[in-house]
């Protein structure tokens, strides 16, 4: 929408200066509906049933649709439904229960297949006592015989909530189908295969299909804006099927779809979805989706709202962030700062702590930059319980997707892990505490953004590929994830012990109190940054995650390069801790052993404790201890103060406090 | 067009401000100056016993006698203009996905600062409503009805004043003015 034509408009006089006394235009069954429904002070009918006071009509005859419905063979996975309905029949008319019984019975024998239990059949009966079906029922529909039913309200296709009504189009579709599938002597491959035609031709006039490239097909829908990916276990897919009347554990719900599966593939456009945030790099455009479907179209220089699928950008539904109220995009300065990351004790180490907030910001911002990012930096908070780790990644998670986010725990297999990324966006692993033989692999590929492949269930040699864009953050006091490859890939958020504990409802409180702001600063932000688009690249940088390296020189203002050159040897370090060289050393220390040492000497003093990892360090070779500490000369004279003297000795300095107290008191 | 329920045809005038009220005019009178700044008309239509009412007490706060109007009208508001556009796309989807002619029929003004006013004429609604001393109330719940979720600012009160459209507003010096679905979505 063009504001300044808006504005030339209202800066005119258009049309006339009178009281406007309204059109004349023919009503609205609909909205008549609507009034009839305030003026009753009653909700409007829904298409659904509802229970209600049953209408009854003793001695009166049956509908004709529970008649129809009682010469209508129904298979399983619609026996208890219709059964309902005809139970319902029954009562209404206050037919003799034991007459109904048998009759019903009959109808069990004779069309249920298979024949439900006769026990359960009288279960049902007790149950229809407390329900009422209308015309609107979809069941009671598929079998109605339309205007020649006596029994038919006037009202019956003038529904008013069009968000759960079916229109008079979709009741006859409905009615067509049910039609087809009740079609005596049909095979069920004719009949599966009518009905997918049926429901691919109407979806195709109400949207459009898609596919990606991971092959999945998509449905998108015009009104609603919704992309559902077609799958069997989609909710958005159950809630457009179950509108035409199918129902999941039925064979038709599958075979359609799968035809809409194969039909999208070939007669859709190819396309890529994004879920969250999506940046155009090339416009210089960011997209943000809301979870009311809705787009904040963000560019350098404005911002403006749109719908999803606007300039051909897909969001999957369910992927949206909460909405906020969008302020003056000049007036929010500081209120991340504020609000989030000074409410983390960062640690003062290698990292200075303000060089530790200042990182995060970069990395919440970083969040927003997945296209920027093809490979993502592992956001890792490390600390004693009660540092408030969780908390900060879930705080993070509030303010993209709402209150109702929170950090989720290491899953049981890597498979499970897979399907966690594969679907998320922003991922925050509470506690990852315990060694997972799959974890650091899994976290070394995230952190690349590959593809996770797994084998399609029930089938031999089918792999599905699972693309992984998910931002990763993890929590951990004792970490297991310090293979080099990972710690290479990690943002290192070293946090301590809160000195005052404030309470988590309060800062919630608080949080969404301030997230209008806080999200209003990130839009600006992210324009900032969109303007300096395309990022220059750091000539060299010693950290690996070079992608994250030049979004931070932008994001921090060029501040980045040296809090990265002090990241990297904390990743160093972070490496090493479980390492049986670091170790060994570590309980040479401890036993206050210092001067002129070979191998073998270390080896056998060290041996005097016998830990998993000295064990390991007795069983490397001379060549790879030297090698280790030669690797990590910088790390190792640090801590230990170990110098190589030739191949096979190694001088050890005693540093530390202890020792140093020791030998004056000697 | 003929007027519908033509003895509820008082309605309040305000030229000047919100605060210039107690001016009982005509549908015939209602008529704004040309380049008057902030006109109003309140948004419901009265009979003889509204002009009675401020005869006797001076002031038509407090009536809640019977009452018409032609349009349900919903006005849309927002912190910036932007997003009264979104929340006027979401009702008119809102609205289109109850009657796909409806929006056809819609009349919908630029209010001038940061809205929009957007109307559904009362024949679309059939013959059931009535003027009445509930009518407002009832025009409340039919609005939150329709709108299913959609935010607008609670306008459904008897005296209600409505900005008249070509009007200027004051805070901004642009028009309320008409405007099609089109130019805005």
């Amino acid at each position: 929408m063009d504001i300044d034509k808006l504005k030339t408009f209202a800066s005119q006089l258009r049309g006339d200066l009178k009281y406007d006394s309204g059109i004349k235009t023919s009503k609205s069954t609909a909205l008549c509906m609507v009034v009839k429904s305030v003026l009753d002070g009653s909700e409007p009918t829904m298409a659904t049933s509802k229970k209600t006071k049953k209408i009854r009509r003793p001695g009166g005859k049956l509908k004709p649709c529970v008649e129809n419905l009682l010469n209508r063979d129904v298979e399983k996975g619609n026996r208890n439904n219709t059964c309902m309905r005809i139970s319902d029949g029954f009562a209404e008319i206050e037919y003799d229960s034991d007459s109904a019984v048998d009759a019903i019975s009959e109808w069990n024998t004779r069309h249920c297949k298979p024949p439900m239990d006769a026990e359960e059949v009288i279960k049902i009966m007790k149950s229809a006592a407390a329900t009422d079906y209308g015309c609107n029922d979809l069941i009671l529909a598929s079998a109605c015989v339309g205007d020649s039913c006596p029994f038919k309200p006037k009202t019956r296709s003038n529904n008013s909530d069009s968000s759960t009504v079916h229109s008079d189009k979709n009741v006859k579709m409905v009615e067509q189908i049910a039609n087809i599938r009740s079609k005596k002597g049909g095979r069920q491959h004719e009949i599966n295969f009518d009905v997918a035609k049926i429901v691919y031709d109407d979806l195709c006039n109400k949207g459009k299909f898609y596919w990606d490239a991971s092959k999945t097909g998509y449905y998108f829908c015009d009104s609603t804006r919704l992309l559902t990916k077609i799958t069997r276990d989609d909710e958005e897919m159950f809630m457009t099927l179950g509108a035409y009347g199918l129902r999941p554990r039925e064979d038709v719900y599958q075979y359609t779809i799968e035809t809409l599966q194969y039909l999208a593939r070939h007669e859709g456009t190819k396309t890529k979805m994004y879920r969250t945030c999506h940046i155009d790099v090339e416009k210089k455009i960011g997209y943000m989706y809301f979870s009311d479907n809705t787009v904040l179209k963000i560019e350098s220089s404005r911002t403006h709202y749109g719908l999803n699928g606007d300039d051909g950008v897909l969001f999957i539904s369910k992927s949206g962030i909460e909405p906020f109220t969008l302020g003056s995009l000049n007036d929010s300065k500081g209120a991340f700062k504020k609000h989030v990351s000074d409410k983390i004790n960062f640690l003062d180490d290698i990292v200075s702590a303000e060089e530790r907030r200042l990182l995060f910001e970069a990395w919440w911002k970083s969040l927003f930059f997945e296209e920027l990012l093809p490979s993502k930096p592992l956001a890792a908070f490390v600390g004693e319980k009660g540092s408030g780790k969780s908390m900060a990644l879930r705080h993070v998670g509030m303010l993209l997707y709402g209150p109702e986010f929170n950090v989720t725990q290491i899953p049981r297999s890597g498979d499970d892990f897979d399907v966690i990324v594969g679907s998320s966006y922003y991922l925050a692993l509470d506690n990852v505490d315990t060694a997972n033989v799959w974890l650091e692999s899994k976290l070394a590929v995230c952190a690349t953004g590959g593809k996770a492949q797994r084998r399609k269930l029930y089938t031999d040699s089918t792999t599905i590929e699972i693309p992984i864009r998910c931002f990763i953050a993890l929590t951990s006091a004792r970490p297991h994830f310090t293979r080099d490859d990972v710690s290479d890939r990690l943002l290192l958020f070293k946090v301590s012990r809160l000195k005052s504990f404030v309470p988590e409802s309060l800062l919630r409180t608080e949080l969404f109190a301030a997230r209008d702001r806080i999200m209003t600063e990130t839009v600006a932000a992210i324009a900032d940054i969109l303007a300096k688009l395309p990022l220059p690249l750091p000539e060299s940088t010693l950290m690996r995650m070079s992608d994250f390296a030049a979004f931070a020189e932008a994001a921090t203002g060029g501040a980045a390069a040296r809090m990265l050159e002090s990241t990297v040897h904390e990743q160093v370090e972070f490496s090493l801790i479980d390492d049986p060289v670091t170790r060994a050393f570590e309980t040479m220390s401890m036993m206050n052993i210092g001067g002129k040492h070979t191998i073998d000497q270390i080896k056998s003093i060290c041996m005097q404790r016998r830990t998993e990892k000295i064990l390991q360090f007795a069983m490397m070779t001379t060549d790879d201890i030297i090698k280790t500490i030669t690797l990590n000369k910088r790390y190792f004279a640090k801590r230990f103060k170990v110098e190589v003297i030739n191949k096979n000795e190694v001088t050890i300095t005693r540093e530390n406090k202890r020792s140093a107290t020791e030998e004056t008191e000697t | 067009m003929k007027l519908v329920h033509p003895q509820f045809h008082y309605v309040e005038l305000a030229i000047g401000g919100v605060n210039k009220r107690g001016n009982i005019v005509t549908l015939i009178e209602a008529v704004a100056p040309v380049d008057t700044i902030d006109c109003f008309t309140t948004m419901f239509r009265f009979d003889k016993k509204f002009v009675a009412y401020v005869k006797d007490t001076g002031s038509v706060a407090g009536y809640a006698g019977p009452c018409w109007c032609d349009w349900l009208w919903y006005d849309i508001d927002a912190p910036i203009l932007d997003e009264a556009v979104l929340t006027l796309a979401k009702l008119v989807k809102r609205i289109e996905s109850i009657d796909s002619k409806l929006p056809n029929v819609l009349r919908t003004y630029f209010s001038g600062a940061k809205g929009f006013h957007c109307g559904i004429p009362i024949a679309a609604f059939g013959g059931n409503l009535k003027p009445s001393g509930g009518f407002a109330q009832t025009m409340r719940l039919i609005a939150k009805k329709i709108a299913h979720g959609i935010k607008y600012d609670d306008i459904y009160s008897t005296t209600r004043l409505w900005r008249m459209p070509n009007t200027i507003n004051g805070k901004t010096g642009l028009r309320k003015v008409l405007i099609s679905l089109e130019d805005v979505l």
